[in-house]
């Protein structure tokens, strides 16, 4: 919650100063360390410790610059820009000329971009802008081409945090170069406004005195090593201080000698003081290492020159490299291909089979020619349904054996063949035996078992049917009245109580034979007039033939269909000669 | 090697960094001075809404703002304490501990009247000549941040007087010579609690951030 500074009480404030004063004080304080540095550069304070002191600081600053260029050369070189390493550093030179911003911070800068964006013009361009918006916004360099260079990789966060004037609308909608061509409209120039304000002029100055430290530095080194040739730190410190103690010595000697020049009138003009200081030994030692100096800087641009020429014929060779890699790489790619579109044939294939299984229609036939003869078995009201219900399944279970052979048979797996004709064999046996229908209920009920699939069969279903068949089977094979317990009229070889005519035993031959019985109890012969049959013979018992005027050829189903439906409806209606019921 | 510490607000990071159980106390006992101050603050607070339209939110309320709506329980609980050093205001000054009227109704209720005893005099009427304006065309009141846009003249007043009937603006400040007093030490909650308290508890303040600076140097080994 954002507190009213009205309604706050503060408790034990202190005073820490406002933002203006603090840059007028660090701006001061960089002005003294500039002017300290430059005073010692110039060697204004030269006593033996300050110059220990100074010689270490400017051993460690050549030290730690010429590791700052190994590194920035190195990161080029690993991003494929070796051969723009001198040309970089000239770069970085000549910005921290332009604008006194030291090395040390152009170097990360121009690495970080370089990396990012591997272009040595592109890394120039946005290290240009992010100086102008350093300059411009106060954000130190880093944070500035770091958010750049992520920028330049596609992650705009860092840079819309820079609050430069940029929305997420137009990072969202504008691409990278639109963005900072845009950025270098706004911060045109800032870099240089900046570096020519005294600020600017002090960080030049301060740029100058660093440079300074890391040249006399550099030149410590080298004269150190070239003395002891020993690069030890024990040894070169020792050599330091040696030398320091040599150089106050002999500062103080120079110290002498311009008193003594002050005493003659002529010689206290400068040109004068540099004709006698050239005279004495020191300005002998001084053309030594002027001379000495030359001679390396020639060395090193030779050095430079040789390491141009081989970073240019490490990148030709780079580029061969690259060009084989990428052929063989080609090629790898094309064996890739081909294994990539065989392994698709494969699957294709395996595809294909499975299609083939799917819509194999025989196979389907037989699958849907057996679930149908499971469902009707379920519905069978007789011994003949059930029988033909199984030889319709030996006969599916026949035909896939066969084409189980035909399949073994394409593979010449004898085994399989074998198994598959042994299969065949068998199922035949079983059909034949079926076809004779001499076969057992409880056989079909066994052979059921092996040809039906098991999830079609319901087997409590199956035995309450076998047993009701069973029955049925026991009931029309010659069992008589008496065996079926006691009749219901009473003694069945007499009449009915109070009732004349034949007896419950003489009533099958009766009904054999065609008669019938009136209300009165009385027998009646057989009229065939009466139920639209013509007498052409013996029948039954009496030895008639009976010969049924359906006005066509029926078959003994449709027979035994008609006499039973005639039959029913003489029951139920009766007739002219006889009542309904009568013949129940 | 020894520590050095320059100011309180250097001291209280030192203690942070180097003797975190010591920063740990110095800020409890910091609390446990300022608890009492805040209690007594809250206790200045009314209980229900010193006029009666400030607590509806109706179109007929006093403010339409939503936070603005009085309600004792934000009003209290918006008084505070921190015992965390703040940021350097315009002035360029830090506190390490502070009291505040945080809640917009609280707010109201401790400065109303502060820089205008008896309410702001009314805006006069202005036609609006901007096209831009909705109201172009319009007569209505305009005039500066010192001016009330209210019709009726006397609101401002009449608010004030109200407001007072629970508890009267106290200048806190105890400052003495010469040169203008702030009125921003004036309220009727956390600055009649900080003026009733008499400046103990700032005391108190002081020497505990002392006693601390004691505590680090011996737990540091400075002499």
């Amino acid at each position: 919650m954002a507190v009213d500074p009205s309604v706050v009480i503060s408790i034990a404030a202190e005073f820490v100063g406002k933002p203006a004063f603090k840059q007028a004080d660090t701006a001061t304080q960089k002005l003294s360390k500039g002017v300290k540095s430059m005073a010692k550069t110039l060697g204004v304070a030269f006593s033996a410790t300050a110059v220990l002191a100074y010689g270490k600081a400017a051993v460690k600053a050549a030290a730690e610059d010429e590791k700052a260029q190994k590194q920035l050369a190195l990161a080029l070189k690993n991003v494929g820009l070796g051969r723009d390493a001198a040309s970089s550093e000239a770069y970085i030179q000549k910005l921290q000329s332009e604008f006194g911003i030291v090395d040390d911070k152009l170097r990360p800068a121009y690495q970080t971009l370089a990396v990012a964006t591997r272009s040595s013009s592109e890394a120039q361009r946005l290290l240009n802008l992010a100086l102008d918006i350093s300059a411009s916004t106060g954000k130190d360099l880093g944070s500035v081409t770091g958010a750049l260079s992520k920028a330049f990789l596609g992650n705009n966060t860092a840079l819309s945090k820079l609050g430069i004037g940029i929305s997420k609308t137009d990072l969202k909608a504008k691409s990278f170069q639109e963005v900072t061509d845009e950025l270098a409209t706004t911060f045109a120039g800032s870099a240089t406004a900046a570096a020519n304000t005294f600020q600017g002029s002090m960080d030049k100055l301060g740029v100058a005195s660093a440079n300074v430290q890391e040249i006399i530095g550099k030149g410590i080194i080298d004269a150190l090593k070239g003395l002891s040739e020993d690069t030890t730190v024990d040894n070169l410190a020792k050599g330091m201080e040696d030398f320091a103690l040599f150089t106050a010595d002999a500062i103080r000697g120079v110290g002498v000698l311009l008193e003594a020049l002050k005493s003659i009138p002529a010689a206290v003009n400068l040109p004068g003081l540099k004709f006698a200081m050239q005279a004495t030994g020191l300005g002998i030692l001084s053309k030594i290492g002027a001379a000495e100096r030359k001679k390396q800087e020639a060395a090193a641009a030779r050095a430079t020159n040789g390491l141009a020429h081989l970073a240019e014929l490490e990148s030709k060779y780079a580029n061969i490299t690259l060009k084989a890699t990428k052929k063989i790489t080609a090629e790898e790619l094309k064996q890739l291909k081909a294994k990539q579109l065989k392994a698709a044939i494969d699957k294709a294939n395996l595809a294909l089979g499975k299609g083939e299984n799917v819509f194999d229609m025989e196979k389907i036939q037989l699958a849907a020619a057996e679930k149908n003869a499971a469902e009707q078995l379920g519905k069978i009201t007789s011994q003949a349904q059930l029988l033909q219900i199984t030889n319709d399944l030996a006969r599916l279970e026949v035909k896939k054996s066969i084409l189980a052979l035909e399949d073994a048979i394409k593979t010449n797996d004898v085994a399989a063949i074998t198994r598959a004709t042994a299969k065949l064999n068998a199922d035949l046996g079983v059909l034949g035996a079926l076809t004779g229908q001499k076969i057992k209920l409880t056989e079909i009920k066994d052979i059921l078992a092996t040809i039906v699939p098991k999830d079609l069969i319901n087997l409590g279903n199956l035995d309450a049917a076998i047993a009701r068949l069973l029955t049925i089977a026991s009931f029309g094979s010659g069992g008589s009245m008496a065996s079926h317990g006691n009749p219901i009229l009473g003694d069945p070889n007499k009449s009915p109580t109070g009732i004349p005519g034949p007896t419950p035993v003489q009533f099958p031959s009766i009904f054999a034979s065609g008669g019938r019985i009136d209300m009165g109890g009385n027998y009646n012969a057989f009229n065939p007039a009466m139920v639209g049959m013509t007498s052409a013979g013996s029948s039954g018992n009496a030895g008639t033939t009976v010969i049924v005027n359906a006005g066509t050829i029926a078959t003994p189903d449709e027979l035994v269909v008609l006499i039973k439906t005639a039959i029913q409806d003489l029951n139920r209606a009766g007739d002219s000669t006889t009542f309904a019921g009568a013949i129940a | 090697m020894p520590t050095e510490v320059k100011g309180a607000l250097e001291l209280r990071k030192a203690i942070k960094k180097f003797s975190p159980d010591l920063a740990v106390e110095t800020r409890k006992e910091l609390a446990a001075l300022l608890a009492p101050i805040v209690k007594t603050a809250r206790g200045f607070i009314p209980s229900e809404a010193p006029i009666s339209g400030w607590g509806k939110s109706s179109s007929t309320a006093l403010w339409t703002e939503k936070n603005r709506l009085w309600s004792t329980k934000a009003a209290k609980g918006g008084i505070g304490y921190k015992t965390s050093p703040s940021k350097p205001n315009n002035k360029g000054f830090r506190s390490l501990a502070r009291i505040s009227n945080a809640s917009a109704a609280g707010s109201i209720y401790e400065t109303a009247g502060r820089l205008f005893p008896n309410g702001r005099e009314q805006a006069p009427m202005a036609k609006v000549v901007r096209q831009s304006q909705s109201n172009y065309g319009k007569m209505i009141r305009s005039g500066t941040k010192t001016q009330s846009k209210s019709n009726n003249p006397g609101a401002g007043n009449m608010f004030i007087e109200a407001i007072d009937q629970y508890g009267p603006i106290v200048d806190a400040n105890n400052q003495v010579g010469a040169g203008r007093r702030s009125r921003k030490m004036k309220g009727r909650a956390i600055f009649r609690a900080w003026k009733e308290d008499g400046g103990k508890t700032n005391a108190a303040v002081i020497k505990a951030i002392e006693n601390s600076k004691i505590k680090f140097y011996n737990a540091m080994g400075v002499k």
